[in-house]
């Protein structure tokens, strides 16, 4: 299932909704939410599920047992790395292996058949979200969980399970044993949710129209596409991966909200950043976050001289490539990322201030630009003929009247999404209130818009659900 | 408004906020449950709407049935049609969309020239260019009848192109494959190696409107193939022995005419007179007047282009109108639906109160599997077969009053050959009428193969 269905929206969310707030015990809210939850996740197929229940059982006793081993600190290391490494194995398994056995077999010839494994969905959440509680039990930050169904309950939590944000166990733990709803963050929660929703459903739908309509096809097809088509549909890829993605994030805090469990912010208008550094620090900061404090400050960081520094960052920038996917582009992906903060921190550490000041975001949007396109093809074929056709080496002309024509047909389209990658609208609303708190008038204008906008937004989303049967969030594929 | 009040005021506005947002959401699910609300069909789309999926364990555990029951609720949600027509009302709001292009790029293959006919310049058909040939004697043949019940069908099979939307006007794109254009010749050729011993064959290949409205930088300039360049490589493989109507150089000098729909990928009943026209320079007949027929009108029409361009506003807020022209001879015809049932009907049915998408139906009752006509005021026993798809639905009115008997079938749903039909009906004459799609592209070999056997 996804947030953004109709069968979600208007069906399993309002019966959710229903019983958490006609439910006032939280141990039965508990129980209800991990009911849906688990409905949830065996949507996409009850096989899936077997593999999460038993995910959360292996982290379960092993949170419990490295817990148990008390002082010995050899023997809680020795319970943590066994149990992480059996949540490793079973995510290579199902999510690297064929990859792995691919690139064996291109090199060596063998072996002949490769094992086709489909992917459960959100493995690659989950299985970080259990990591991290794992690792936080052997470093005494949170206590074990005793009771499986509620580690359960953390790690199936439809609102993040399947895409995000990786939250962590401690910053939960506490909303799920004991949780208020408030009117303030009810209040609250509606707007995230219903701004993730359109988000998703109008701004992030129509991107990908557009981005497809010059950027899908065989090598052929994207030959034909002129280098203003190639530039066309990336750009839009951009803002349509930020757009899909952040409204996510913004559906599952808003309905995290909404019932009381309060999950972090997972990015921060990453494309207005002034450094690449700075824009993974904005963007997707639950899974930088993850590797900073389970990656890359366990490996020495930056503490054990320069070549220790290069060599931990371009551990983590290849996983973090590797983790978005199974495929050596991705790989390619992060380590462009790595090159260019490695670039940051050592030749360029101090000469990037010399650029002026509102260049730099647009330096760093158009490199950013750039990885996507290496994000976007898996196949090497497509992704050479698009980089190609961006530098006109394609010999197919500058622009044609197909991009002509989608930049006309849908300019007004652009500028809004364009700018909802960045604060502007935040900042809109909030001169507004600044402003209502002076005017009557516009007091009552700024409350009118605040009760209206929730029930707009829900009533335009399901518009323009309505066409779209089938429209699932790019990072499901991770 | 002091801090109290106000503070006070605001937590009046979070409940209404609250109270708004949960009451617009019990509504919409109220209606989502509504099971006996849900439609079946799709006006707008022109197709049957998702099935509640079957389960079976195996569909349970690979979760096929759930996303069967997600698509199925989606798709069948009551109030769904204007749902979409709202997000497009939105859309028509992006930017300027008083042209625009739908669909994705596709490659057309260069058309291999050398056919002297593309050198010259479409001219329009005048009488004199009609050379009479003397009439064969056939064979006469009633199949039953029976009585009478609407038989509404959609099929869109000739529709494959992407679509450009200028002035209101929608226009199919045409992309010429080399590869395909030589398999459709190859199975022409091979029904003429069956039946061109015995019958007279004509193949005749509709440009749409794209073709013959649009001009060539235009076409140019979104990698489109000029359609009349296409129709006369596919003629230039075809057997000696077989006619070659040139409908698409009659069409051209036209063009300024009301002779393709704007909002629908067929052409009018005028665009198929004129191909008419072309068919009897090639038989050697006198064409009649179009001026000299009764018509019927039928105002309202929006047709394919609207649902395949998602509902584009420009072509919801002008519809066309479909004229016919009703024949002299007889206006009866009697037709086999696809489920064996048989009919009487008109030729040229009054579709007033159909619904705006609807209105071609109005031509030979639409696509049917098989159908025929005997005109009574001619004796002397001729008989046609047209194989067609529904671009042939506009052109047969137009053979009623040459013919004692026109037999005609859509290809796409007969089981038939065209040597059993020929040998059944002591048929003269075979008209293929087949769409740019369907004569020059493989996507229909497989059919025509079928009805060659």
């Amino acid at each position: 299932m996804v947030f953004s269905s109709m069968l979600f929206v208007f069906l399993f969310l309002a019966a959710n909704l229903a019983t958490q707030f006609l439910i006032r015990d939280v141990r039965k809210k508990n129980i209800a939410m991990l009911a849906f939850s688990l409905v949830f996740y065996g949507w996409a197929g009850p096989r899936y599920l077997l593999l999460l229940l038993l995910m959360v059982a292996i982290c379960w006793i092993g949170a419990i047992l490295t817990e148990r081993a008390g002082a010995d600190r050899t023997a809680r290391k020795r319970m943590m790395v066994i149990t992480v490494a059996a949540c490793l194995v079973i995510l290579g398994i199902f999510k690297y292996l064929g990859f792995v056995l691919g690139t064996v077999k291109a090199i060596i010839g063998v072996p002949k058949i490769i094992p086709r494994i489909v992917l459960p969905i959100g493995i690659s959440f989950y299985t970080f979200q259990l990591i991290s509680y794992v690792v936080d039990v052997y470093r005494g930050e949170v206590p074990a969980q005793r009771r499986y169904w509620k580690l359960l309950l953390y790690a199936s939590l439809f609102h993040q399970c399947i895409a995000g944000p990786i939250v962590r166990y401690k910053d939960v733990a506490e909303d799920i044993e004991r949780r208020k709803m408030t009117l303030k963050e009810i209040s609250a929660g509606i707007t995230r949710f219903t701004v993730g929703l359109a988000k998703k459903a109008i701004l992030a739908n129509g991107c990908a129209a557009i981005a497809d309509s010059f950027l899908t096809g065989t090598t052929e097809t994207l030959a034909k596409v002129p280098a203003m088509g190639i530039l066309l549909g990336v750009f839009v890829f951009t803002l349509q991966i930020y757009l899909d993605f952040s409204a996510y994030s913004d559906m599952a805090i808003g309905m995290g909200l909404m019932c009381g469990l309060h999950y972090k912010e997972n990015f921060d208008y990453p494309y207005t950043s002034r450094s690449i550094s700075e824009f993974w620090r904005r963007w997707h900061i639950s899974l930088g976050s993850f590797f900073r404090d389970y990656v890359y400050i366990p490996l020495g960081g930056n503490r054990r001289g320069d070549r220790r520094t290069l060599i931990n960052l371009f551990v983590v920038w290849f996983l973090t490539g590797l983790w978005h996917g199974a495929s050596w582009n991705f790989v390619l992906w992060g380590l462009f990322f790595g090159i260019l903060i490695a670039l940051e921190r050592f030749p360029l550490k101090g000469k990037l201030e010399r650029i002026p000041d509102p260049l730099r975001p647009v330096i760093v949007f158009l490199l950013v630009m750039l990885g996507w396109i290496l994000f976007k093809f898996t196949d090497f074929a497509l992704l050479g003929t698009a980089l190609k056709g961006l530098f006109g080496l394609n010999h197919n002309g500058f622009a044609n009247r197909a991009v002509g024509l989608a930049i006309r047909n849908n300019w007004f389209f652009l500028i809004v999404s364009l700018l909802a990658v960045t604060p502007f609208w935040r900042d809109l609303r909030r001169i507004l209130a600044n402003l209502s708190k002076r005017s009557a008038v516009l007091y009552w204008v700024n409350g009118a818009w605040e009760v209206a906008q929730p029930v707009l937004l829900l009533v335009v989303s399901a518009m323009a659900l309505a066409g779209n049967s089938y429209n699932p969030f790019l990072y499901f594929q991770f | 408004m002091d801090k109290e009040k106000r503070k006070r005021t605001n937590g009046w506005i979070r409940a209404a906020k609250i109270g708004a947002f949960f009451l617009a959401l019990a509504i919409i699910a109220f209606i989502g449950i509504l099971w006996f609300a849900r439609p079946k069909t799709s006006e707008l789309e022109k197709r049957t709407l998702t099935k509640f999926p079957k389960l079976t364990f195996s569909t349970f555990w690979n979760g096929e049935f759930f996303s069967g029951v997600d698509t199925w609720y989606a798709d069948t949600f009551p109030t769904r049609e204007s749902l979409i027509s709202g997000s497009k009302w939105i859309e028509s709001h992006y930017g300027s969309r008083d042209e625009q292009v739908i669909g994705e790029a596709i490659i057309a293959d260069e058309i291999p020239t050398g056919d002297e006919t593309e050198d010259q310049e479409p001219t329009a058909i005048t009488p004199e260019d009609v050379v009479p040939e003397p009439e064969p004697e056939p064979e006469i043949r009633l199949p039953d009848t029976e009585g009478l019940e609407n038989g509404t069908v959609y099929a869109l099979g000739e529709f494959k192109g992407n679509i450009y939307i200028t002035d209101n006007c929608g226009y199919e794109l045409y992309y010429f494959t080399k590869a395909s254009a030589d398999r459709a010749a190859q199975g022409l050729n091979e029904i003429y190696d069956a039946i061109g011993d015995k019958v007279e064959m004509y193949v005749m290949i509709d440009p749409n409107s794209a073709g013959v409205m649009l001009d060539q930088s235009v076409l140019d300039s979104m990698g489109c193939s000029n359609e009349r360049d296409a129709i006369h490589y596919v003629y230039s493989q075809l057997n000696d022995g077989i006619h070659k109507v040139n409908a698409v150089d009659n069409l051209i000098p036209h063009n300024a005419e009301y002779i393709y729909f704007h909002t629908d990928h067929h052409w009018t009943a005028l665009g198929a007179y004129y191909a008419y026209q072309a068919f009897c320079v090639e038989k050697g007949v006198m064409y009649h007047d179009y001026k000299t027929y009764e018509t019927m009108e039928f105002p309202g029409f929006i047709g394919t282009f609207y649902s395949y361009s998602n509902q584009s506003q420009a072509l919801k807020s002008n519809p066309d109108t479909v004229v016919a022209y009703v024949p002299k001879g007889t206006n009866t015809m009697e037709l086999t639906e696809r489920n064996g049932s048989t009919y009487s009907w008109n030729i040229i049915q009054d579709v007033s109160g159909y619904s705006s998408g609807n209105l071609y139906l109005t031509f030979v009752g639409g696509d049917q599997p098989y159908a025929w006509a005997h005109n009574e005021t001619i004796t002397d026993g001729s008989s046609v077969m047209v194989i067609k798809d529904s671009y042939g639905n506009a052109f047969i009115p137009w053979l009623i009053d040459h013919y004692e008997y026109v037999y005609w079938v859509d290809f796409r749903y007969t089981s038939n050959t065209v040597s059993q039909m020929v040998a059944d009906h002591g048929i003269q004459d075979v008209i293929f009428s087949l769409s740019i799609y369907n004569g020059t592209t493989d996507s229909v070999t497989s059919y025509l193969k079928s009805v060659g056997q």
